[in-house]
């Protein structure tokens, strides 16, 4: 078994003494101080589509939640209940797990002031951080890439598990790298006429712009080679569901735990347009959610990572407090945020969700910008400066 | 091209080139001079209206290209020049001996139409090609 010094310290550590700490207990141990900022990793999970958050924390103790939605409600007895007001779907048992072991902060009401419903847009003020009527060219963790390193570090410095790359990890100077199967893209890149071209000696090409699509190319090959090289090393010991995402997250999980150099993962969960049939559709997902965030965390419980881990789950908005006519629900504005890790300072229900009787035009009313959580996660997560990525000054968050 | 980064549209200069953009736009002349399934899907909106959209290439779907056009163009020039005059015509920027040497096609250049297309999918991978 491979094995380094620090998963050795760190499962010795766990089996002396977490054994006989209550899970209660464990979610006040802070931010874990004895890790430095240079092995935390975030990993980024967007769900797309518009998740419907009233229906994933549930206010199950307001009528107005029931009246509101006579046909997509869930009802009571079937919710997992996490504290006197608020409860979860009913797939989402991984999550009570986690809650349940402080591993999970909730963060209500999210959004930002003047709210788009187009899909395209609010992904777009989502992964760029911008204003409302704010058009950037590049993401926030692409400007992260950008901050921490100006022009140096590989692309894998931030990795989307997918074939393309998100606006969310380009940068100015350096984008983050997109790969789905790291065995099949090495291939793609070794012995073909693609790999032959990724050796060419760029440096002394006279155009530059052709000079830098060779530098675009060789460093995908290193990226590639060196993610490839490290997802061989380790082998997850946990089963994940057997979907993509679960697949997506396996590998997550298997390069966290050889300990690869990347400190941002990004991946994604479609499909959570429910405008119709809300019901079966958002059970499918959110199943496929919970399962794999459960099967992440105790993976990487396993290898000793999750205290290194903080894993941020966010949609472009959520949806309408009120059923339309079809079983479903329309585009709304603000929505729950989870934050799951091993080193959560303030783990639980952040804030309460909005009234449902003082709505904002039919919608929840947002109380947390989405940059507050994303200023507190580069600061205080990932040690990087806040401002200078967000282009502005954000409050942070005690989590 | 037709599925541009947000609204804003293409943002120009460097930003809209990344490994997983080049490496598509390298292999997009094989899949269709080739017939080949393109392995990169285009991303999920989440939109549920653009749920059921083809995907910009259907994988399975013949994409092979009519070459009648270009191999007649190209009628009266000889064997031992076919390369040259193929990559004067392709590229903005020429392809150096260094280059010329990645190229090594299986089929012989009197076989017009197969040698016509190696050349062809081998020019449309270089990164010289993506600059105009």
């Amino acid at each position: 078994m491979y094995i380094n010094r620090r998963k050795f310290i760190a499962q010795s550590v766990l089996a002396s003494a977490a054994t006989f700490i209550p899970g209660f207990l464990k979610g006040f141990s802070g931010f874990n101080l004895s890790s430095s900022s240079e092995e935390k990793v975030l990993i980024v999970i967007q769900l797309s589509g518009g998740n419907d958050g009233l229906n994933t924390v549930i206010p199950y103790s307001d009528d107005l939640y029931y009246n509101l939605r006579p046909g997509i409600a869930l009802p009571e007895k079937d919710i997992i209940k996490i504290s006197n007001s608020y409860g979860f779907h009913p797939v989402m048992k991984d999550m009570e797990l986690l809650f349940k072991e402080g591993e999970m902060c909730i963060l209500n009401n999210v959004g930002y002031p003047n709210p788009d419903r187009s899909h395209f847009r609010a992904m777009d003020i989502w992964q760029t951080g911008s204003e409302s009527n704010e058009y950037l060219n590049t993401g926030w963790i692409g400007r992260y890439l950008d901050a921490k390193c100006d022009g140096c570090a590989l692309p894998h410095t931030a990795v989307e598990v997918d074939d393309s790359l998100s606006l969310a990890l380009k940068g100015n100077t350096v984008n983050g790298f997109a790969v789905s199967h790291p065995e099949k893209m090495n291939k793609a890149l070794s012995g073909t006429l693609i790999g032959q071209l990724a050796d060419v000696d760029h440096q002394h090409l006279e155009q530059e712009q052709v000079s830098y699509l060779y530098k675009v190319l060789s460093e995908a090959k290193q990226s590639v080679n060196y993610l490839y090289n490290k997802s061989k090393i380790y082998k997850a010991k946990t089963t994940f569901p057997d979907t993509a995402f679960g697949k997506d997250l396996r590998l997550i999980a298997e390069l966290i735990s050889s300990d690869a150099e990347t400190k941002v993962y990004y991946v994604t969960l479609s499909g959570f347009d429910t405008h119709n049939n809300q019901k079966n559709q958002q059970e499918r997902l959110l199943k496929m959610y919970s399962d794999g965030v459960g099967a992440l965390a105790k993976e990487l419980k396993v290898s000793g990572r999750w205290k290194d881990t903080l894993v941020m789950t966010f949609s472009e908005f959520g949806r309408r407090v009120e059923q339309n006519a079809s079983g479903g629900t329309d585009h709304g504005k603000a929505n729950c945020v989870f934050l799951n890790g091993g080193a959560l300072n303030n783990a639980g229900m952040y804030n309460e969700i909005s009234s449902l009787s003082k709505l904002d035009q039919g919608d929840l009313e947002y109380t947390i910008d989405f940059r507050n959580i994303y200023a507190t996660l580069l600061q205080k997560w990932l040690k990087a400066d806040a401002p200078t990525i967000l282009n502005k000054r954000f409050d942070l968050l005690k989590i | 091209m037709f599925n541009p980064p947000n609204v804003a549209g293409w943002p120009g200069g460097r930003n809209w080139i990344d490994s997983s953009s080049l490496s598509f736009r390298m292999r997009m002349g094989r899949i269709l001079l080739n017939d080949e399934i393109p392995d990169q899907l285009p991303k999920q909106e989440g939109d549920n209206n653009n749920a059921f959209d083809v995907p910009l290439i259907k994988p399975k779907q013949k994409n092979e290209a009519n070459l009648m056009n270009c191999i007649s163009h190209f009628k009266e020039v000889k064997d031992d020049q076919l390369f040259d005059a193929l990559s004067q015509w392709m590229m903005a920027v020429p392809v150096s001996p260094a280059l010329r040497s990645l190229f090594r096609p299986v089929s012989s250049n009197s076989d017009r139409s197969a040698y016509i297309k190696e050349v062809l999918m081998y020019l449309t991978t270089l990164p010289e090609y993506q600059v105009g």
